[in-house]
């Protein structure tokens, strides 16, 4: 298996609202587009309008950020029949989720906080992905999230609980690159010792993001620049393990032009043509 | 084992808590003490965590929840600013806005819904004292909330529906045997204070408000064709109709036609049907009705 029998759709970039316009109207050369599920599913008007428009030209990818599926709060399946329905409607082939908890005693921490790395978290969210997989009907990815805390790695490391729960529960890994660099950073590991060490057959797709440290000089995982040389670099060591995936640019926050957004996307087009390039030449 | 415990606890200390000791040693008599469910190694292993590091979590959340409330709220929070050291006696911080918010409404769902409606009861019922000097505030919270759920209303797919030209064109025959369909986006409400006219005063302005006017008004409000928020000053047996008819169903021209007529001031027929045509014309151009044959 490669990329978790993917199609490798290569650079895309996230959806944001204020380029609906140049999208729909310049129809630019993005290969596809990322979404976050929840802005979108079960709204109409102006939104619904815009992403049906976009549709009819480009691939739409669903990414959710409040599936909480390291919660012990019951799944919920009302959001999951909302999401299948959404899904459904935007052809989405795959979508994913992030490795984490947003809520908990039925509120809302509005965060992706990590998980204690335990047996009891592991089967917890493999029983919960196996749920979700069954309502979704699509293949789904779960996310690595940055990390600002070790919760626990009393019982195992965080590789390790990764790659259980994804072969335990038989889904995909979105890798974001950029979340092991913060994180091999803020944890001191090797980053790219850490990606080899997850079961990358099961990659199905990558984040890649840039951020601007806050006002105090905290280093936050903020999408809010382009990507940086580091995370690029180890991108490239990751695409000649994994092979050509389908790579999204998070850019979320101090929005740049169309232009420039496509830009980082070829900027991965031509990342994974040449590290594939250089992989088949050594071989 | 208790996950559920961990992550209750880390949801406290994160969201609840908001001076942690600086030691390991304290912050383990700490948890020990409030969460009496965490194994010795769950409580250690929580105490070793540095406060920063919670902290950034903390800072996220309600940076994040104070961003959206302003993104929804701005005139609201506008006057809020206003009053609010006044009254309260300390400086308006929205970080501690958003702080004070999920300690009477926490956040109980998923959705942005649920977060705009916890802020528009705690103006209603934590705000009073700030009502007191700027009289309408609770109702400018309200009216802020409805131009959100029109925006994000779900579209009833009527299809093809009749344009105002095609309207012009019909016989007056033809035009009462039309359906007329409430669309899903419309919302309404009464208001005795001037939530509209403030509201736009200020996105052309941005200027300072401080009070609202009083009047009593009956707001519609729905999305036009070009999916921009509308509202209609609705005479009351107009605002009744919209009120008491289903969205989404079709209804029969000639029964708005009935209560136009019904209230009507006009003594010539003719006239009736001119000013029937321009109400119905207007509720079309906001978005809040569509005709169908």
């Amino acid at each position: 298996m490669r990329n978790f029998n993917l199609p490798a759709l290569m650079g895309g970039a996230g959806l944001r609202h204020e380029h609906f316009d140049s999208i729909i109207n310049e129809k630019p050369n993005f290969r596809w587009f990322e979404i976050i599920s929840e802005d979108f599913m079960g709204y109409g008007g102006a939104v619904a309008e815009a992403l049906h428009e976009i549709r009819q030209h480009y691939p739409i990818i669903a990414h959710g950020v409040c599936l909480s599926i390291g919660s012990t709060d019951p799944l919920d399946t009302e959001y999951l029949k909302k999401l299948r329905l959404f899904l459904d409607q935007i052809k989405s082939p795959w979508t994913s989720d992030h490795l984490c908890f947003t809520m908990v005693d039925h509120t809302n921490l509005n965060d992706l906080i990590p998980l204690p790395f335990t047996e009891e978290a592991v089967q917890n969210v493999v029983s919960r992905i196996k749920i979700v997989q069954e309502m979704l009907e699509r293949p789904f990815l779960v996310e690595n999230v940055t990390r600002y805390i070790t919760v626990s790695d009393r019982e195992m490391s965080e590789s390790e609980f990764i790659s259980r729960i994804v072969n335990e529960a038989n889904c995909g890994l979105l890798l974001d690159v950029t979340n092991v660099y913060l994180n091999s950073c803020f944890h001191k590991y090797d980053a790219l010792e850490f990606i080899r060490s997850l079961p990358l057959e099961r990659v199905g797709q990558m984040h890649l993001a840039g951020w601007e440290p806050d006002s105090r000089g905290t280093v936050i995982d903020s999408h809010d620049a382009p990507v940086p040389s580091e995370v690029w670099n180890l991108f490239k060591s990751t695409i000649q393990l994994t092979g050509p995936t389908s790579v999204l640019i998070e850019w979320d926050k101090s929005l740049p032009s169309v232009e420039r957004l496509l830009q980082e996307t070829i900027m991965a087009d031509t990342v994974i043509t040449e590290m594939t390039q250089t992989v088949e030449k050594a071989a | 084992m208790a996950l559920p415990a961990v992550l209750t606890a880390m949801r406290q200390i994160i969201l609840d808590l908001e001076e942690l000791p600086a030691s390991p040693e304290a912050r383990l008599k700490l948890y020990r003490k409030r969460f009496p469910d965490l194994s010795p190694h769950e409580l250690e292993d929580l105490s070793k965590i540095e406060n920063n590091g919670f902290k950034t979590y903390t800072t996220s959340i309600f940076q994040g929840e104070k961003g959206v409330i302003f993104n929804h709220f701005p005139v609201t929070l506008n006057i809020l600013q206003s009053h609010w050291e006044n009254v309260r006696g300390t400086p308006f911080k929205p970080f501690e806005l958003a702080r004070q918010l999920h300690r009477r409404y926490p956040w109980k769902s998923y959705t942005t819904e649920a977060l705009l409606q916890n802020f528009v009861s705690f103006v209603q019922t934590d705000l009073k004292n700030i009502e007191a000097l700027a009289p309408g505030i609770s109702e400018m919270a309200r009216f802020e909330y409805l131009i959100f759920e029109i925006k994000r209303a779900p579209d009833d797919n009527l299809g093809d529906v009749l344009t105002v030209e095609q309207l012009n064109a019909l016989t007056v025959e033809q035009a009462l045997a039309l359906k007329l369909f409430i669309r899903a986006n419309v919302r309404f409400d009464e208001f005795r204070y001037d939530v509209l006219g403030a509201r736009r005063s200020y996105l052309r302005q941005k200027s300072t408000i401080t009070a609202l006017s009083p009047l009593h008004c009956l707001l519609i409000g729905g999305r036009n064709g070009a999916h921009l928020v509308e509202w209609v000053v609705a005479e009351p047996h107009i605002y009744r109709f919209i009120k008491e008819n289903p969205r989404s169903h079709p209804l029969n021209l000639e029964d708005l036609a009935a209560c136009v007529v019904e209230h009507s001031v006009k003594s010539a027929q003719e006239e009736t049907f001119v000013e029937f045509l321009s109400v119905v014309v207007e509720l079309m151009r906001c978005g809040l009705i569509a005709l169908k044959q």
